[in-house]
């Protein structure tokens, strides 16, 4: 009973501490990811709220900020940049920080708070532009206002950071001082939201049905943040382990059970030899079982919780000081789960001794059947209870299921087929091959049992480590050490050639430079944009509110792909421009290859046809474009020039040349951001080396459980072996053999199912493309017959030079 | 006692001679052989090999011997033990009876001189246990060993040619 204990014990620790840290995590990085809104919800609209939204908002309690933004000419003396304006309220940003600074490219602070009346702060191309200083005076619409600090990060500003217009941030007290917003005026409002989650669930009920054609919740979900893909699969991949662990728990929790059942059989013949009937009986079964489960329970979340408790410590500084407080999740999804493996994988073993006939004790020789279809059933419906309890997603528990299944049959029958061959073969063979086979033979449903074990355990740490290293190679491919960090815009053709010298001149890594033509998307197919995308047709896309960057490119830049139709040639024989657009605006605004796009350029008019949709990497950090045109389609009309290039850490001072050097173009640096998306991606891969720890430990009970119902039965058949007179060469030699065979069996089965697997979850939970796996081919074909080989050696060396006596009396 | 005597228990202190040899002087491995030579052993709770039939578990003693004709003469002693039917069942299978019969059979594979049968009968019921005793001293007469047998039966006792009485670690002839 103590082994069940321990087995329960370790599967109800290893699942709460993996939720514990699964569900603290989460909860982080949902706090970060709330950053990327500035709130836990946001509602977006172009008019103010209605009196009925009003109404719904004043019963709810919640955290409320809003913003305003809109486009305004902002001047001094006689100079004028057009920028991007946000008016925040004085509780903005609900979620995140801003980031200031009191000198261009100076010391970065944080702040919790926009600016105060009657002062702005602005991005740092504001002063370029304008030629100003901080501490000046700048017009806006029909106010002036002190330029109080550089503006350097909002958390909220999204993918667009390096749009045309610079944004200059005021307060929203001052919006009507400024007289620029009137009745139909392009603005665009947020109202932001945060609170419990209840409270955040009853607005978002409420207002929905009273939202407008041009208002819409964005949600965390729903902001287009650069990490959320990668994050959904870090959470399923956590998700996942961690169930992997659990399955590993419940496996070795039955096979206890199994051993257990067995070792206590004549114990329970005897108490019902003594008289023992019905309810005493049901009783002396049970109660040591119950009492040990909840012992099993309690220990389980105090080593679940220290084990927390000493990941977070080993965290150090990765994870903030203040990670979010637990919630009662982990508690009970480790309990019940502890309550499925006791029911379903221990309980139907330990049933049968409530069954057992008394005349056991006479011959000692167990006539009694094990009830496999009870037995099965049982754990069939408790695996799925816990894979449903580990996924919570019906379709992929489904689909794990599947393959768990797929697995036990195939186990079952590859193990079955190559003993038969086995026992086949080595019929004229050697002595040991002859007893190797005949023990398989005697013990195939165990060793069935085995394979499927040690398979599930290497098959699983296989799986793992593929998507493991998938994740982090994703992760590190997006934000690479020389990732570009800065962004250098509004360079002149003139400028062009000097630029990329100055480059070459310091050694600096840098994209391509591309040129871009700013412009509207003014018809569809010859239908006005106002008309093809109105509230009646439903299209929009915010790109429709600004000026796009059009640029031009003979090639198909890098992380780009196309999705349909063809990308545009050299040489090709070409009637009409034509263009390459972006998949997401194409979706949005429903445009299809063959239609014909007009765009208005100051005063020019081009057309062109759609020739291929692309995807493109918005995470990679270099100039992504949603309109590529052929080569000559823009030609003489008002160009710049953009490029990023990576500065290290102390190249930094270049930044400051190359501002005096091209006055004009504006240099923009989001290390910032990068080191954010650092930050979390190495947070997640701490977290994924942590369930991978755990997944390991559960291989290694499972092990230890199968060790211990072999150990019996090899120190029995030791016995008997020396009893007649073998010598321990070849005992030592027919157990080898069996190890071998058991562990080649299984490494076989987990990594043939790994291969098929892999490529099938693919798109579910590995990005990259699955080439073939080295490592996992080692573990399962090499670690998994060695470890079981090695494992067994050791345990049958226990058994060298004690009489055959004691070895019977010890089985 | 038996055990010692078979080696397959080592002594505190003593020695035991068996065909010369002197078993506190011999190792595991050692003891093993002579076991496989010389001795046959039945033990109370028969020890066959589950998941082994019952040919296999006569032919194992045959087979690390390197009898070439190892099936053949457990088919042969099965048979004779009245097991034909059975040969090819797992010894878990078996009744108690069937598997002590099986248990003689395997004893007495090697031909050895000397066989120790450990209350050959102490798992069995009266009945059972009468024909288990009838079969092997029959088979002790037919190969022509020398049988010591360790028994609570005062009625079996009559049938040995000597009997030893153990009373508090002493050996006393009757």
């Amino acid at each position: 009973m103590r082994l069940f204990c321990v087995a329960v014990t370790i599967a109800c620790a290893v699942t709460f501490s993996i939720t514990l840290l699964g569900d603290r995590l989460e909860r982080l990085f949902n706090e970060q990811a709330k950053e990327v809104i500035a709130a836990d919800i946001a509602l977006k609209s172009t008019t103010a709220l209605n009196d009925q939204q009003k109404k719904i908002l004043e019963n709810i309690s919640l955290k409320r900020a809003q913003t305003l933004n809109f486009q305004s000419m902002a001047s001094v003396n006689d100079a004028f940049l057009l920028s991007s304006v946000k008016a925040v309220s004085n509780t903005y940003p609900l979620r995140g920080k801003l980031q200031v600074s009191d000198e261009v490219f100076g010391k970065v602070q944080s702040i919790s708070h926009g600016p105060k009346k009657g002062e702005v702060w602005v991005e740092d191309r504001v002063l370029n532009e304008l030629g100003l200083q901080l501490g000046q005076a700048i017009k806006i619409g029909e106010e002036t206002f002190k330029i109080s600090k550089v503006l350097v990060y909002e958390p909220d500003r999204g993918s667009s950071f390096y749009s045309f217009t610079p944004r200059i941030m005021m307060n929203w007290e001052d919006v009507a001082k400024t007289q620029i917003i009137q009745p139909g005026s392009r603005v665009t409002y947020r109202f932001l939201f945060a609170g419990d989650e209840k409270n955040i669930n009853e607005l978002q009920n409420l207002l929905l049905p009273t939202l407008q054609l041009n208002q819409e919740f964005i949600s965390i979900s729903s902001a287009n943040q650069t990490l959320a893909s990668t994050l959904e699969r870090a959470y399923r991949f956590l998700h996942i382990t961690a169930l992997i662990a659990v399955i590993l728990g419940a496996v070795a929790a039955a096979l206890v059970s199994y051993q257990y059942a067995n070792d206590m059989t004549y114990q329970y013949a005897l108490l019902r030899c003594l008289g023992l009937q019905g309810k005493r009986m049901v009783g002396a079964v049970i109660l040591p079982f119950i009492v040990f489960s909840i012992i099993a329970v309690v220990m389980g979340h105090l080593i679940g919780g220290t084990a927390h408790f000493l990941i977070l410590q080993g965290l150090g500084d990765l994870i903030p000081e203040a990670l979010p407080n637990p919630s009662f999740k982990p508690f009970l999804i480790s309990t019940a789960t502890a309550i499925i493996v006791v029911a379903s994988f221990a309980w139907p073993f330990l049933k049968k001794l409530l069954q057992i006939p008394p005349k056991l004790l006479l011959n000692r020789v167990e006539t009694q059947k094990h009830p496999i279809l009870f037995t099965a059933l049982t754990m069939i419906v408790g695996l799925s209870l816990l894979v449903y309890l580990g996924t919570l997603e019906f379709v992929i528990s489904v689909y794990i299921i599947a393959v768990l299944f797929l697995f036990i049959v195939l186990a079952y029958f590859t193990t079955k087929f190559v003993i038969n061959w086995f026992v086949r073969r080595s019929k004229k063979g050697k002595l040991s091959n002859k007893l190797s086979a005949r023990n398989l033979n005697a013990n195939r449903t165990m060793v069935s049992i085995q394979v499927v074990a040690i398979a599930i355990t290497f098959f699983s740490l296989a799986l793992i480590t593929t998507i493991r290293d998938d994740l982090v190679a994703s992760w590190q491919s997006k934000v690479p050490e020389d990732a570009p960090n800065i962004f250098a815009i509004n360079l002149f053709a003139s400028e062009k050639d000097r630029f990329l010298k100055e480059l070459h001149q310091r050694d600096l890594t840098h994209s391509p430079l591309y040129p871009i033509v700013r412009g509207r998307l003014s018809s569809v197919n010859g239908q006005a944009i106002r008309e093809y995308a109105s509230k009646e047709t439903k299209r929009d896309d915010e790109s429709l509110d600004r000026d796009l960057a059009l640029t031009w490119n003979i090639d198909l830049p890098k992380d780009n792909q196309i999705i349909e139709g063809e990308w545009h040639k050299a040489g090709k024989d070409i009637d009409i421009n034509t263009v390459s657009v972006e998949e997401g605006i194409a979706e949005n605004l429903e445009i299809e290859i063959g239609d014909i796009l007009e765009f208005t350029i100051d005063t020019n008019k081009v057309n062109a046809r759609v020739t291929s949709l692309r995807s493109v990497e918005w995470e990679s950090f270099t100039p992504n474009f949603y309109m590529i045109f052929y080569p000559g389609a823009l030609e003489g009309l008002p160009t710049s020039y953009i490029a990023s290039l990576h500065l290290d850490k102390d190249q930094r001072p270049v930044l400051r040349e190359f501002v005096e050097l091209f006055p004009s173009a504006t240099f923009f640096d989001v290390d910032f951001l990068l080191n954010r998306i650092r930050g979390i991606a190495k947070k997640i891969s701490f977290a994924v080396e942590a369930v991978l720890y755990f997944a390991l430990i559960a291989s290694v009970l499972v092990f230890i459980s199968i060790e211990l119902i072999l150990r019996h039965y090899r120190t029995y058949s030791t016995a008997i072996y020396k009893a007649v007179g073998a010598n321990t060469t070849l005992i030592q030699k027919v157990f080898r053999i069996q190890f071998i065979i058991i562990g080649l069996i299984a490494g076989a089965i987990a990594y043939i199912l790994n291969v098929i697997i892999s490529f099938s979850l693919s798109s579910y939970l590995i990005e990259g493309e699955l080439v073939f796996n080295l490592k996992t081919a080692i573990l399962c074909l090499g670690i998994a017959p060695l470890l079981v080989l090695v494992a067994g050696y050791i345990s049958i060396q226990r058994t060298k030079g004690i009489p055959a006596k004691q070895l019977l009396t010890e089985s | 006692m038996l055990s010692l005597l078979a080696g397959l228990d080592v002594s505190t202190s003593g020695s035991i001679e068996l065909f010369q040899n002197s078993l506190s002087n011999l190792d595991e491995d050692q003891r093993a052989a002579l076991r496989n030579e010389y001795l046959g052993f039945v033990f109370q709770s028969f020890h066959l090999l589950p998941g082994f039939t019952a040919l296999e578990n006569v032919m194992l003693p045959l087979e690390i011997n390197d009898d070439k004709d190892a099936e053949q003469k457990a088919y042969t002693l099965l048979e004779r033990v009245g097991m034909k039917h059975r040969v090819n069942h797992y010894s878990n299978t078996l009744s108690g009876g069937e598997q002590q019969r099986v248990a003689i059979a395997r004893a007495f594979s090697t031909t050895p001189p000397l066989l120790l049968a450990d209350e050959p009968t102490g798992n069995l019921d009266a009945n059972t246990g009468k024909k288990i005793i009838d079969l092997l001293f029959e088979l002790n007469l037919e190969q022509g060993t020398a049988l010591i047998l360790v028994t609570h039966d005062e009625s079996l006792t009559k049938r040995c040619d000597a009997c030893f009485r153990l009373i508090q670690g002493k050996l006393q002839k009757q």
